[in-house]
């Protein structure tokens, strides 16, 4: 059989019984040799009717052992499966091809499957479709993934070498495939090389379902939209390298439960691990690391599809930077068996509480009750605990507020502060912005106005809400409110849940300030008043936390410091203040890393060091007073560390972290992907095997039956004909080629020769 | 089938010996079938009668009138003079085709309608004669009109037998020239023979001023051409052989042997004869009828 007739169907063994198409032939002239005899009269007749009508009779024959015999061939081509792609390939094989290969890149091609990964084999393949390239092709060269570079080579490259070399050299992506974003800037390509009309798209992908699966929304229309864009002016080729059935689990979670790590003290740290595949998977062990140190190890059972948690509670030692890894044993895709968490420890928390109340008397501050609340071993073990206080209050006064630099605390509480001005406005918000916390707390001095105009500012200011009118009188203290944690949904009183005894319910208050706007400013109620008034608020600004308490933090509006959920809800809401600067520093692979620095470093450069060990620098960047680096996107996964040069001399770590999407190996099967993403495309899908092809021609292996349903309605429709042509040869011409039996009918009519 | 009419079938009187038997079973069959007078229509064919005058022959005289009426009527006929009627019947070998959907050959079928309208020629004591030809002359009867003469027609018909090749026009210049009584000559062919030869020996009769009856005797088979499958057609009077598709060329064949009888029936037109077309598998009352409407019909344009 020649290779190249092979080549252009799906099951080319059939075609030895190609040799059927002789067979109307051989029953021709089997069907003359049997005839009957007949002595004949008229033969005078019979002799000038063949004479005048021999060279019809001729063609009539031939015409119907012409149909008969196509009907063998069409029958035989439908059974042995036509490749469309190839066959359009064999008319236009002379013709030169602008190729656009487009490589998926995303981390779930990572997955091994024998000894190669595959990526590797996707590579391989677009190898070989490069290397097909005659002189006069184009290609161009597209890398699917969420991170740049997508189009590798722009310009059509009109030798295959410099797309080869750039095919060895493309790396893998630990991001998801960024299947839109890649495709829309991959048909631009099409317009490349003009003068080339033959233009062919090979999408070599695994057809994960996370990638693949754009729902039914406006992502599906896009997909949609781009894939037809593809196929309208190119034969689009999506080649399926990926492998049915790959058992993968990964870690797809860690986090730290403590808003704020103590040196010294356990930390929780919570790891999830998922088995994405559909057998269970026993016995593997997880690990986690320290500062790449092993602390601890559990093994873990998944069933399919199944997932779990583990709790780990290290113990790290020494203030600062501290990296964090959860490591699972390795199976098809060991990029998502690693997890890092980039955790800030602290010796303390400092805590400034700034007193607006000046007064000599005992407890008659604004502060006092607070500062003993956020320190109480600090005063002669208040709760008879010998264990020190991780809070370090500092109190001061509203008059030294102005001489003071925030950023030396971590977290700052104004009590019953009268006004501010648009200084102080303004070191608070770039407080808040690199992390730090602020906590608002009521009292008979606080002038709402003021707050308004100069925190609030409409919902674009720091304030989580406007102040309004004080509710309640605290003096003749006639009617009275208690906290109602409502569902408890909110992380500052969620340790209060199911803790009857701290009393948070029945906290006596008897007035409070009222509060509205909470919806404009994207602020959030955490704790409420049993009349449903805002009791705590708070509101993200930058990376640190803003918060409001309505009522006194003293016995001046409430009887809140006597009782017992006082201490706790105090701490909890500095750890709360405090938790933001840790909280957004865990990223996701893509993502840019962003970090305050101090104004006063002017434009000296921090250095940003990579998780593989390579080190660069960044220049801060300026607006409105504060100094920022903004480093990214992230491609390594990792920890990556910012040294910010002094005066700060200080270290900044941030954990990039696989996309677990990434993680679920299932992949559409060829049927689902006609009757789901590429419905209505007309594409060609191909299917590969992984273990090595020779060539091209075989790897790429184009799906057969998209010209087998056209071949069984041309072979029924030529029964018809021939069954037509065997009964009254004018009745099957005009079926058959409607033009010309109409031409020898007028013929006929007008004279000419007989039909 | 009525019981008179079973002669007229060719099938049923093939199965008969005799053909001076078949012929009159033939006429008989034909008569009874119009519930009219055997033999009325002929020369001795009734007119009106006229009162006796003295010195009539009595031989005329209508007893049954005289009867009832006790008047004397002399009954009168139309024609009283005797004339000669030849049969020339073309014995060629393309007379002996029959095919299966006839129960004779056309040579049967032209033998019976020769012997029966001699019958009845000579029952109205008129002269018949008999020629019978394929390439040449075989038998040449001179005309006769005593009633045992239809024997010895019938005889020399049957003893005939087939020849090859014919050429009927030189036949009938021939047959022209060797019948010298003038009276009707009715011609008993398949004619497959050259159209224009055969008008020209056609009009040779004519011109010796013989009314001429073409009897054009074909097979179904011939006409309707029922082969499907394929079939080797073996020529007859030394035509080639010819192996064909006979449903693709059903039609052409067709076209030529319409085209052929249209020919034959054009110059018979033309030459004022009378000209008809009888498939071997019609009843042979057909061409009696033929032959009497044309005799009555020329009568009357005599009259």
């Amino acid at each position: 059989m020649f290779p190249w007739i092979a080549n252009l169907f799906a099951s080319p063994s059939l075609l030895w019984w190609l040799g059927l198409a002789g067979a109307p032939l051989v029953i021709h002239l089997l069907h003359r040799r049997k005839f009957r005899e007949t002595q004949w009269a008229a033969m005078k007749f019979l002799l000038e009717a063949a004479r005048k009508n021999s060279r019809r009779l001729r063609v009539e024959q031939l015409l119907l052992l012409l149909v008969r015999t196509l009907l063998i061939l069409l029958a035989l081509m439908a059974v042995a499966e036509p490749l469309v792609n190839r066959a359009s390939a064999l008319f236009q094989s002379g013709l030169p091809v602008h190729r656009i290969v487009i490589i998926d890149a995303s981390a779930s091609m990572g997955a091994t499957s024998g000894d190669e990964t595959l990526f590797h084999n996707a590579r391989r393949l677009a190898r070989d479709i490069v290397e097909r390239s005659r002189q006069g092709d184009a290609i161009n060269l597209v890398r699917l993934s969420t991170l740049s570079p997508r189009v590798i080579v722009q310009t059509p490259a009109l030798s295959a070498g410099p797309v080869l070399d750039e095919i060895d050299r493309m790396e893998l992506s630990p991001a998801p495939a960024g299947l839109l974003v890649g495709l829309e800037e991959a048909v631009p390509l099409l317009r490349g090389a003009p003068e080339i009309r033959r233009k062919e798209v090979y999408l070599l992908s695994d057809f994960q379902r996370a990638t693949w699966d754009a729902g039914a929304g406006d992502a599906s229309t896009r997909l949609r939209g781009v894939l037809k864009k593809l196929t309208d002016g190119a034969e689009l080729v999506l080649i399926d390298v990926g492998e049915p059935g790959l058992a993968n689990a990964g870690v797809n979670g860690i986090e730290s439960l403590d808003p704020v790590t103590i040196a010294g003290r356990g930390t929780r740290v919570r790891v999830s691990v998922r088995n994405f595949s559909s057998e269970a998977l026993a016995d593997r062990e997880l690990q986690l690391l320290v500062d790449d140190r092993l602390v601890d190890r559990r093994t873990v059972n998944l069933a399919a599809g199944a997932e779990t948690s583990e709790l780990f509670n290290p113990v790290i030692d020494g203030a600062g930077e501290h990296r964090i890894e959860a490591r699972l044993g390795d199976d098809s895709l060991p990029v998502d068996n690693r997890r890092w968490l980039a955790v800030s420890v602290k010796d303390r928390l400092r805590v400034l509480c700034v007193n607006g109340r000046g007064t000599g008397r005992a407890l008659a501050k604004s502060t006092d009750f607070l500062a003993l609340a956020l320190s109480p071993a600090a005063r002669g073990g208040a709760v008879g605990t010998t264990e020190r206080s991780i809070l370090e209050p500092t109190v001061v006064n509203e008059s030294e507020l102005a001489s003071l630099d925030l950023s030396l605390f971590d977290c700052v509480f104004y009590c019953d502060v009268k006004r501010f001005t648009e200084r102080e406005a303004t070191a608070i918000t770039t407080f808040l912005k690199q992390g730090g916390g602020v906590i608002f707390c009521a009292g008979d001095q606080v002038q709402a106005k003021e707050y308004n105009d100069v925190l609030y500012k409409q919902g674009a200011g720091v304030l989580p809400a406007k102040i309004g009118e004080r509710q309640g009188d605290p003096v003749r203290r006639e009617s009275i409110v208690r906290f109602d944690p409502g569902e408890f949904g909110h992380p500052l009183i969620g340790a209060f849940q199911g803790n009857p005894d701290a009393g948070l319910e029945s906290t006596v208050s008897y007035a409070y300030l009222a509060t509205s706007g909470i919806k404009e400013s994207g602020g959030k109620v955490a704790l409420r008043f049993d009349d449903g008034q805002p009791a705590i608020l708070e509101k993200s600004v930058g990376l640190g936390k803003s918060v409001l308490i309505t009522t006194s933090l003293d016995d001046q509006w409430s009887l809140w410091p006597l009782w017992p959920s006082y201490v706790p809800l105090i701490q909890e809401i500095a750890q709360f203040a405090v938790a933001g600067r840790a909280g957004q520093r865990q990223k996701t692979v893509g993502d840019s890393l962003e970090a305050s620095v101090p104004a006063g470093i002017g434009d000296t450069a921090v250095e940003m060091s990579h998780p593989n060990g390579e080190r660069e620098k960044i220049r801060p960047i300026s607006k409105n007073g504060e100094s920022r680096i903004v480093f990214g996107p992230a491609i390594e996964l990792g920890i990556y560390e910012a040294r910010i040069p002094p005066p700060s001399l200080r270290t900044e770590q941030f954990a990039v972290n696989f996309d677990s999407a990434e993680s679920n190996l299932t992949k559409y099967t060829p049927e689902e992907l006609r009757e789901g993403p590429l419905a209505g495309i007309d594409a060609t899908l191909a299917r590969t095997a992984l273990e090595p092809a020779s060539t091209a021609s075989e790897s790429v292996r184009p799906v057969s039956g998209g010209l087998t349903r056209p071949i069984l309605y041309l072979l029924l429709y030529l029964l018809f004909v021939e069954q037509a042509l065997a009964w009254n040869f004018s009745a099957g011409l005009w079926l058959l080629c409607p033009p010309l039996a109409l031409y020898l009918w007028w013929r006929k009519r007008s004279g000419g020769v007989p039909a | 089938m009525e019981a008179h009419q079973k002669y007229l079938d060719p099938a049923t009187l093939a199965k008969l010996n005799g053909l001076d038997l078949k012929a009159r079973l033939i006429v008989e069959g034909y008569v009874s079938g119009l519930h009219k007078s055997p033999f009325r229509g002929f020369s001795i064919e009734f007119a009106e009668h006229r009162e006796y005058v003295a010195g009539d022959d009595l031989r005329y005289v209508d007893w049954k009138v005289f009867g009832k009426s006790d008047r004397i009527y002399l009954k009168q006929y139309e024609e009283e003079t005797n004339f000669a009627c030849w049969f020339l019947v073309d014995t060629s070998e393309s007379m002996t085709y029959r095919s299966d959907q006839a129960a004779v050959s056309k040579l049967e079928y032209a033998r019976y309608v020769a012997a029966a309208l001699s019958y009845i020629v000579l029952q109205q004591q008129d002269a018949v004669g008999l020629a019978t030809f394929d390439r040449g002359v075989r038998s040449f009867v001179r005309a006769a009109t005593q009633p045992a003469h239809l024997k010895q027609l019938c005889h020399v018909m049957e003893s005939d037998g087939t020849g090859s090749d014919t050429a009927l026009g030189p036949i009938l210049h021939e047959l022209a020239e060797r019948i010298k009584q003038r009276g009707v000559v009715v011609l008993l062919s398949d004619l497959f023979d050259d159209v224009e030869a055969l008008m020209m020996g056609l009009k040779h009769l004519r011109h010796r001023r013989h009314e001429v009856i073409v009897l054009q005797i074909i097979d179904p088979a011939e006409q309707d051409f029922p082969f499907l499958d394929p079939t080797l057609f073996r020529g007859l009077e030394g035509l080639p052989e010819l192996m064909t598709e006979p449903r693709a060329l059903k039609a052409a064949y067709q076209r030529e042997f319409e085209q052929f009888l249209s020919d034959v029936r054009g110059g018979c037109r033309d030459l004022h004869m009378d000209h008809m077309v009888l498939r071997t598998d019609q009843p042979l009352d057909l061409a009696l009828r033929t032959f009497l409407s044309a005799r009555a019909r020329r009568k009357q344009g005599a009259r």
